[in-house]
């Protein structure tokens, strides 16, 4: 959601982080020097469970 | 107490709407972590809360700590499907698939098994490409400053047609804003 006059986020279509000045002054792509993480946070985690002998 | 084939005879379960809930779990899981009859799945989703009075927030699908804690406490250590359960709540994931446009299809777009991430019940599902198929988007700042630049756009034929690219140029910086 759009918070702090901010763009908003959720509910687009597609989206993709760019830039991040944080890896670029750096030099090193790692997450250790992100500053924003873009992320999935709802989709559902799965997993089979076998029936019981 | 179950009455499938699946589950664990000590976890204490509620069916509801075709899908079996475990009433022992704490309030901010209890809706969040089903057993789905159908696929035999037992499933673990995130959830936008929409609060018509306080911030909107997000229960993330991320289990850890106590949360994780909670779910695997569901099954008796002494039953005898413990260690099936165990490795039930391990073995929650998520693939991220990317996509495509197929070359000998012009306009349909396959999956691209070669850029397919799995993402497992402690792991944050990070978006790394435009081209990879979400349930839904959020941007959070890790606690490192500086510029970040957005880009927004649509790709694919399954999405909407007509968006604007839009492209955003944010900064970070401190004090993080902690919400509630």
């Amino acid at each position: 959601m759009a918070k702090h006059n901010l763009a908003a986020i959720r509910g687009q279509s597609s989206a993709l982080v760019l830039y991040q000045q944080s890896i670029a002054t750096d030099n090193v792509l790692s997450t250790a020097n992100q500053s924003v993480t873009l992320f999935d946070p709802t989709v559902s985690k799965k997993s089979s469970l076998p029936a019981k002998d | 107490m179950s009455n499938t084939p699946f589950l664990p005879a000590s976890i204490n379960t509620t069916t509801y709407q075709g899908r079996t809930y475990f009433q022992n779990l704490p309030p901010n899981l209890v809706n969040r972590v089903y057993f789905d009859p159908n696929t035999t799945n037992l499933v673990f989703q995130g959830q936008f809360v929409d609060d018509q009075i306080g911030e909107k927030y997000l229960f993330l699908n991320v289990l850890l700590g106590a949360d994780l804690a909670a779910v695997q406490g569901l099954c008796n250590s002494s039953d005898a499907d413990y260690s099936k359960w165990i490795l039930a709540v391990a073995n929650l994931a998520t693939p991220l698939y990317a996509f495509h446009e197929n070359p000998f299809i012009p306009g349909s777009y396959v999956a691209d098994a070669s850029q397919t991430v799995t993402d497992y019940s402690a792991d944050l599902v990070a978006v790394t490409s435009s081209e990879q198929q979400v349930d839904s988007y959020a941007l959070s700042a890790t606690g490192r400053a500086g510029l970040h630049q957005l880009h927004r756009r649509q790709l694919h034929q399954s999405r909407p047609c007509g968006e604007p690219v839009s492209i955003y140029i944010a900064r970070v910086a401190p004090p993080l804003y902690s919400d509630n």
